[in-house]
């Protein structure tokens, strides 16, 4: 569907991609990178604003630059805040749906359809100029819609949302993902991207850092220890059990409890009923801080 | 008809009332001007008098249009961002700008015709009763084009100076050059637009406005060269400008810098 094959991008002296080579199946995926990783340079590149400077990228097979038939089935949220001020959500819909060479009972159809899709339905006749960031994101996601494209891209679509639209917009990419479609969606906002996928790019100054299952690319990272918080009302006592097994590397003490290190992290799930039930460890609870994105994020950028 | 679409929604952005309201005070101040024209220096040869106005004022208000309206054809989409929809839709990117460009020309040529019919209206009372009117209206759309194809290519080639540009070539050049000795009037749309138009010479005239149409010059090119020369022109600087713009990358501004 969407393929990068040892795409650069250069800005005159400054690079904007370096050397990236990956596929977007359907499904959702997550683009992540810090500002100025390459992010927007990589959706510019998919959605033919801009050509590589070496390599290539691939959309259905074909070069995306100045392509229209790449974007019969390509749709774009792009991240931009930009309208036609004047014009009324409806109004700006149906004219990318003309643009997009519908007639014009088709175009009002499809509008009407996507608006109902984002939510905008209701409020969709009043001027942009007058909109909030999100009603704004939702019309920008509207009309990435319209043709009912194969792959999406959205370029930090969550920036603005309220929870509840956050939340909405999630059960839509959702939605179309359960239909087939290919979804980009980049983000720096981690925590929100882990709640949406766990098929993940990650960029940094331009290169791809990782790419693929969220939890294969954290298992992977065996040079960093797996950290497991336990609370529990005796830690001191619980240290001393927990310390001697092989694969425990080092215990901390904090106020509620304790925080262990360890290289197998899968070793010591298993273990914990045991050691529970046959030695009569008190646990409160138990949880890892380095089960989310945003500390392989860390690990990633910062190791 | 996703083309006609695109004219039809160019122009009604081109013809907004923000932006037309401008153009019906300059309209009104040029009336104005030609009144007090012709109240100073009362003339029996009205066609002379017309000749003399039509050179200075609307021939003036035509490449100053058509300088702003071009930056709007692509200029003003990468500058307010807006660009990324349209380069992002299933449509080629030679036919957007040659539609934008259509829309724009007939936008400038609206705006320039209502100049001359209050310029007419001034001068003769009744604009129909201009004889002059059919062949200026013919210059007009013809200079609309030229300027418009232009104008679209230096603002696709210079990006963020094209409007300091086709400002100081609207004003400055096409005043200056077609009285510029010699053959250099040839290198003056405006020249080609007065061959057009077989206006008669405005030599002669008296008092300050007389003395400015004379700075103007004699217009010695033929009306087929006049022809010849700008539907050239107009084709040229059409196909470099949609050629430009489907081969090179066009970013929103803040993105491109």
């Amino acid at each position: 569907m969407i393929e990068l094959i040892n795409a650069s991008k250069w800005y005159g002296q400054v690079i904007g991609l370096n050397d990236v080579t990956c596929r977007v199946e359907p499904g959702v995926t997550a683009l992540l990178g810090m500002n100025g990783a390459g992010k927007s340079t990589m959706m510019k590149l998919v959605t033919g604003q801009v050509r590589p400077t070496t390599g290539q990228v691939l959309v259905n097979g074909e070069d995306p630059f100045a392509n229209p038939n790449v974007f019969r089935k390509l749709g774009y949220c792009p991240e931009i805040d930009n309208f036609y001020e004047w014009q009324t959500g409806r109004q700006f819909v149906y004219g990318m749906a003309r643009y997009s060479g519908f007639t014009h009972t088709e175009a009002t159809n499809r509008t009407q359809v996507v608006l109902d899709e984002v939510g905008m339905a209701d409020r969709c006749d009043r001027k942009i100029a007058g909109y909030s960031k999100g009603m704004r994101q939702r019309i920008k996601l509207a009309q990435a819609m319209l043709n009912d494209p194969d792959a999406i891209l959205l370029d930090e679509p969550l920036n603005g949302l309220d929870p509840v639209g956050r939340r909405e917009l999630m059960d839509l990419l959702k939605i179309l993902a359960d239909r087939g479609k290919s979804i980009l969606v980049s983000s720096h906002i981690l925590f929100e991207v882990e709640q949406m996928t766990r098929s993940i790019l990650l960029l940094h100054r331009g290169r791809l850092m990782a790419a693929g299952d969220l939890r294969v690319i954290r298992e992977l990272i065996d040079k960093y220890p797996h950290r497991v918080r336990i609370e529990t009302p005796e830690p001191r006592e619980v240290a001393k059990r927990l310390v001697a097994l092989p694969y425990v590397l080092s215990v901390q003490f904090d106020r509620d409890g304790l925080e262990l290190q360890t290289r197998e992290p899968s070793k010591f799930y298993n273990e914990i009923p045991a050691l529970v039930l046959d030695e009569n460890i008190p646990l409160t609870s138990f949880s890892s801080p380095d089960n989310n994105l945003e500390s392989i994020f860390r690990y990633l950028v910062n190791g | 008809m996703t083309e006609l679409f695109i004219f039809k929604a160019a122009l009604r952005d081109f013809l907004r009332l923000r932006r037309v309201f401008a153009w019906l005070i300059v309209g009104l101040v040029i009336f104005a001007i030609a009144k007090i024209f012709l109240y100073v220096w009362p003339s029996q040869d009205l066609t002379q008098s017309y000749s003399m106005l039509s050179s200075l004022l609307i021939f003036r208000v035509l490449p100053l249009a058509s300088a702003i309206f071009s930056s709007a054809v692509i200029g003003q989409e990468i500058e307010q961002k807006t660009i990324v929809y349209l380069l992002t839709r299933p449509i080629e990117r030679w036919k957007l700008v040659l539609l934008r460009l259509l829309a724009s020309a007939l936008a400038v040529a609206i705006i320039s015709t209502a100049t001359m019919t209050l310029v007419s209206a001034a001068v003769y009372g009744n604009p129909l009763s201009n004889t002059q009117f059919t062949r200026d209206l013919i210059a007009i759309i013809i200079g609309s084009l030229a300027y418009g194809s232009l104008f679209v290519f230096v603002t696709l080639l210079l990006n963020k100076a094209a409007m300091v540009v086709c400002l100081l070539f609207a004003f400055a050049w096409e005043t200056a050059v077609p009285s510029m000795p010699g053959s250099m009037s040839a290198l003056s749309v405006s020249s080609y637009l007065s061959a057009i138009a077989e206006r008669p010479s405005a030599t002669g005239g008296t008092g300050f406005f007389g003395n400015m149409a004379n700075a103007l010059g004699v217009n010695a090119i033929s009306s087929q060269t006049g022809w010849i020369v700008s539907v050239l022109m107009i084709a040229f600087f059409t196909g470099a400008a949609m050629w430009w713009f489907s081969s090179f990358e066009f970013l929103p501004r803040e993105d491109a810098e």
